[in-house]
This record gives structure tokens, C-alpha cells and sequence, in this order.
């Protein structure tokens, strides 16, 4: 437990500063063009998990603004997730737009029909063309790799390192997490006016918890113990990627509170008390062995989240469309319920998040709107604002580098 | 055949049935965030009471063969989870200093949507 005056991550992480930080990167517009180029354009991206496309010839087209491509990925015939740009090689049409399972693909300009492998499998009156080969004009493809059931591409011409180098330490922490036990409960989506990262940076740190959450959640925290301010228990850094370990108030009870106590009576896998209600902590969470521990934050650089619990996890992807616009999308996977007593219970889970989420997106247009009125120059953060710090060090690093 | 929406044993519930044992999750949302708190506090106190007979009574039938009668009443308590924020924290229907509801998408597991997941 941190004492109110200690600043453990200061230390563990010197070489990340203490120095207040420059908005700069929140509120320029060349900045997000360098960002384009020099982060999103060259990392691991996630676009979602093997269970979206289970069967072969599912596909659907995803439009990633920062990448200026609409992407097609497609379970081939062979079973195989692959990613290609959505253009066709004839005249660069895009060929096909939405979502279903398809053999094939057909451009609606001309009829060019690539397979759902991404071979060029027909191409109308080809008699008319000059030595048209149809071997070297499948659809262009985007590296496209798989870890642990999650769906990954990478648009650079050729990755610099395979999806799990890229993962790395964060990769070796969660890959015993029973992700392929869990069903996504439902999706929630909003275009954000706000800069990625400032968005980002609500959702890694705890400090603001007592505060954007004090009716939704701020009963969790007892301002007579000795962590009034949910101090993060442990943080971990990898690379690009971060983790931090959230604690829980062992004490908390929903006083007054009849039909949330009723949804923590009739299942065990809730949110705020998954901790309290297990002996067992899942493989691949809680890695500081904490004994009050609530959830873990893992950031997936540069724009994926993977937060895990006992008994569920969700995701955050955070789509930059301008410097201070973002596509934010969050899905909620639980152990599928297992009678109508677990459901009304996972209901309750599920929408009580979601509540707190729709606090957090009010504040970050806030801040964003503060940001652009160029009346500050830096923000000064805390001790326990380390990811928010390591996320800047870590873009300036590749902006700048 | 009796024109009951939910199971015999909950005919109290009856006429809360069709407006409030809504299907899904948006739905219900949008029921509670456009409800007077009068008509939430009423729906409130007339279920909750009922919750553990509900779970007691559903519980032993598997959720993929529910009739609908069953799942009416499945999704009514799904409402009174829905409802029990406004009474037991907010003191109103939503949310308060929250990003605006029409901005803010509810969609099922698997929906096409500019960032997403795809599935029928």
C-alpha cells in the first residue's frame, strides 16, 4: 500500500521524468500527421478477435481513418484470416463494403472477382488486356497475424518485428487468459471530440476516480482507509506497452443499494467484486499477486486496451480521425451466463460500466476543449499518472526519432 | 391459451409487461433515460420484490429454451436492473454530466458499425 507522500513509480521508472509535459502533441495538427506516418501506419493494430469471422468466407470491410485505407478481412477457404487492402487492381475501386460470408468478391466497376483468399479468380473480357497476369494482381495484401484469438494487422510494407515481438512482456503476461472462455456482451461505440491519447489517459490511471465517478463508483473508495485515493498497486512497463494492477476497497458494500447487492448475490463474476469473491485469480491477471485487487489496465500501444478480471474482460480501441476527433469503441466479454440468475446479474455488470464509461467520455471532451484554448502550455502529472506519462514518452520517442 | 405476456405465477407484473419487458439493451436504455422518475420508482418498487421469485422460477430452465412468456419475464428484470442506477444512485433517469445519449451507440455483440465487428 502506497503511504500518501510516497512516489514508488518515480522511482521504479526514473528514466521516464517527473517534468511537467507539453500539450503539443494533444493539440497539433502536424503532430497527428507525424503520428500517421511514423506510429499508426507502422504498428500492430488490432481489428478485433477470431470469433467475429468463425466460419470460412466471413469477411468484413473496416474504414481505419488514420490509416487512410478501408481494409477487407476475410477467413479464407483454407481457414485462414488474412487482411487486404479493400481496391481493386484494375481501376483502384473499392470492391465490396459491410459484412457477410462470400467464396468471392466481385468489383461492381467492371466484375474484376478476386477469391475470399485474395486471388484474382476472373476478370471479364480478359482477351481485351495485355499480357494480363492474374497470379501477381491479387487483391493487396496487409500483414495480418493472430495472438491468442486476437486479430491483428500492420500496414507498413514490412513489419519490423513479428506480432509477438511486438507484444513482448505484455503478451507473456496475458497469454494464459482464458480469452476463448468469454462471449462479448455487448459493443458501445461514440465519435469522441477529443485527441486519442487524451482519451486514452482516462482510462490508465485511478486518480480520477473519486471524482468523474464519485456517484458511480465512488462508494469503492474509502476515504477512511489508508489508500483514500485507489492508488494503482503495481505498474508495468513493456516497451511501447503498459499494465497497471487496480486495487478494490475490500470493505465496499453497495449500501442502499438492493438491486446492485442482488446482482453480486446471484453470480460471482461481477465487476466490482471479482476480486473479493474468488480465492482464485485467473491465469494472466492480478500479477503482483495483490490481495485486494480489482482489475488490471493493459495498454496495447498504440491504441488497443485489454483490461482483465476474474471472470471478464474488455477492450477499448481508440480510432484517431483528426487530432482532436477519435472513433472510441469498447466491448464487454463475460463467462457466457449459465442460467437466468447469472444473466439478470451480468445485466447488471454490464450496464454499470457502461454508466461510468459515458462519465469518462463527458470529461475528455472537457479537457480536450481546455487543451485547444492554448491557455496552458503543460499538464503536471502525478506519481500515479505513470502510464499517462509513459504513453507521451513513448509517442514523442517515435515522433521525434 | 390466455393473451398473458408473462408466466401465470407473475400475473401481478402483468401491467408493466409490454412496456417495460423490452428486448434489448438499447431499448431499454432509451426507456429508462426518456421515464419520469415517478413511473421508473413505480416500476422499481413493483418488481424489485419480485426478483428472487423471478430468478427462483427462471432458473432452472435453460436460457436457449425459454418461451416467451419466460423470457418476458427474463427481460423485465433485465428493466429492473436497467432502472435501479436512476432510483439507488442518480436520483434521476440518467445519468448526470454524462456524454450526451444520442451521441453514445448501445449495439449488440456483433454489429457493423464504422469501427467494427461484423456479424449477422
Amino acid at each position: 500500500m502506497n503511504a500518501p507522500d510516497s512516489k514508488p513509480f518515480s522511482t521504479q521508472f526514473g528514466h521516464l521524468g517527473s517534468e511537467p509535459l507539453s500539450i503539443e502533441s494533444m493539440t497539433s495538427k502536424e503532430y497527428f500527421e507525424l503520428e500517421r506516418e511514423k506510429i499508426f501506419k507502422k504498428s500492430w493494430l488490432n481489428v478485433g478477435r477470431v470469433e467475429d469471422l468463425p466460419e470460412p468466407g466471413d469477411y468484413r470491410v473496416q474504414s481505419i481513418a488514420i490509416l487512410q485505407s478501408s481494409l477487407l478481412i476475410v477467413r479464407g477457404d483454407d481457414r485462414r484470416i488474412r487482411a487486404f487492402h479493400n481496391v481493386c487492381r484494375h481501376r483502384g475501386n473499392e470492391i465490396t463494403s459491410g459484412c457477410g460470408n462470400a467464396r468471392g468478391f466481385s468489383c461492381d466497376f467492371h466484375g474484376w472477382t478476386y477469391s475470399n483468399q485474395g486471388e484474382l479468380a476472373f476478370v471479364p473480357d480478359e482477351g481485351q488486356f495485355f499480357d494480363l497476369d492474374k497470379s501477381q494482381l491479387g487483391l493487396p495484401a496487409v500483414h495480418c497475424e493472430t495472438w491468442n484469438g486476437f486479430i491483428f494487422i500492420n500496414a507498413a510494407p514490412k513489419p519490423a518485428e513479428s506480432l509477438t515481438e511486438y507484444l513482448g512482456g505484455l503478451g507473456d503476461q496475458l497469454k494464459d487468459f482464458p480469452f476463448d472462455q468469454m462471449v462479448p456482451m455487448h459493443t458501445l461505440e461514440a465519435e469522441v471530440n477529443a485527441n486519442w491519447k487524451v482519451i486514452i489517459d482516462a482510462f490508465q490511471e485511478s486518480y480520477h476516480a473519486g471524482f468523474v465517478h464519485r456517484l458511480t463508483a465512488g462508494d469503492m473508495l474509502d476515504p477512511d482507509s489508508d489508500d483514500p485515493y485507489m492508488h494503482l498497486s503495481s505498474v508495468r512497463l513493456f516497451g511501447p506497452h503498459r499494465s497497471a494492477s487496480v486495487p478494490m476497497n475490500p470493505d465496499y458494500v453497495a449500501q442502499n443499494r438492493p438491486a446492485e447487492m442482488l446482482s453480486y448475490q446471484l453470480a460471482s463474476s461481477l465487476w466490482l467484486q471479482s476480486g473479493a469473491m474468488q480465492q482464485q485469480f485467473m491465469p494472466g491477471t492480478n500479477p503482483g499477486n495483490h490481495k485486494h485487487w480489482l482489475f488490471d489496465i493493459n495498454v496495447c500501444f498504440p491504441n488497443f486496451f485489454v483490461d482483465v478480471a476474474n471472470g471478464w474482460f474488455f477492450t477499448y480501441h481508440f480510432w484517431p480521425i483528426a487530432v482532436d476527433k477519435t472513433l472510441w469503441q469498447y466491448r464487454f466479454y463475460m463467462i457466457p451466463p449459465a442460467d437466468a440468475g447469472e444473466a439478470i446479474s451480468r445485466e447488471y455488470s454490464k450496464l454499470a460500466l457502461r454508466d461510468l464509461l459515458r462519465e469518462d467520455l463527458n470529461t475528455v471532451e472537457a479537457t480536450q476543449r481546455g487543451l485547444m484554448s492554448g491557455a496552458i502550455k503543460e499538464i503536471h502529472l502525478s506519481d500515479q499518472e505513470v502510464a499517462v506519462r509513459h504513453q507521451y514518452k513513448v509517442v514523442e520517442q517515435l515522433v521525434r526519432g | 391459451m390466455s393473451n398473458r405476456l408473462l408466466p401465470e405465477p407473475f400475473k401481478g407484473l402483468e401491467p408493466f409487461a409490454q412496456q417495460w419487458g423490452l428486448e434489448d439493451e438499447a431499448s431499454r436504455n432509451l426507456k429508462r433515460i426518456n421515464s419520469a422518475m415517478e413511473n421508473l420508482r413505480e416500476f422499481y418498487q413493483a418488481v424489485l420484490p419480485e426478483m428472487q421469485s423471478i430468478v427462483t422460477y427462471l432458473r432452472p430452465v435453460p436460457l436457449a429454451e425459454l418461451n416467451s412468456q419466460q423470457r418476458r419475464l427474463l427481460n423485465l428484470a433485465k428493466m429492473l436492473m436497467e432502472v435501479a442506477p436512476a432510483i439507488e444512485i442518480f436520483n434521476q433517469p440518467d445519468v448526470p454530466n454524462s456524454f450526451e445519449p444520442e451521441r453514445f451507440l448501445i449495439l449488440p455483440p456483433f454489429a457493423n458499425t464504422p469501427a467494427g465487428l461484423v456479424r449477422d
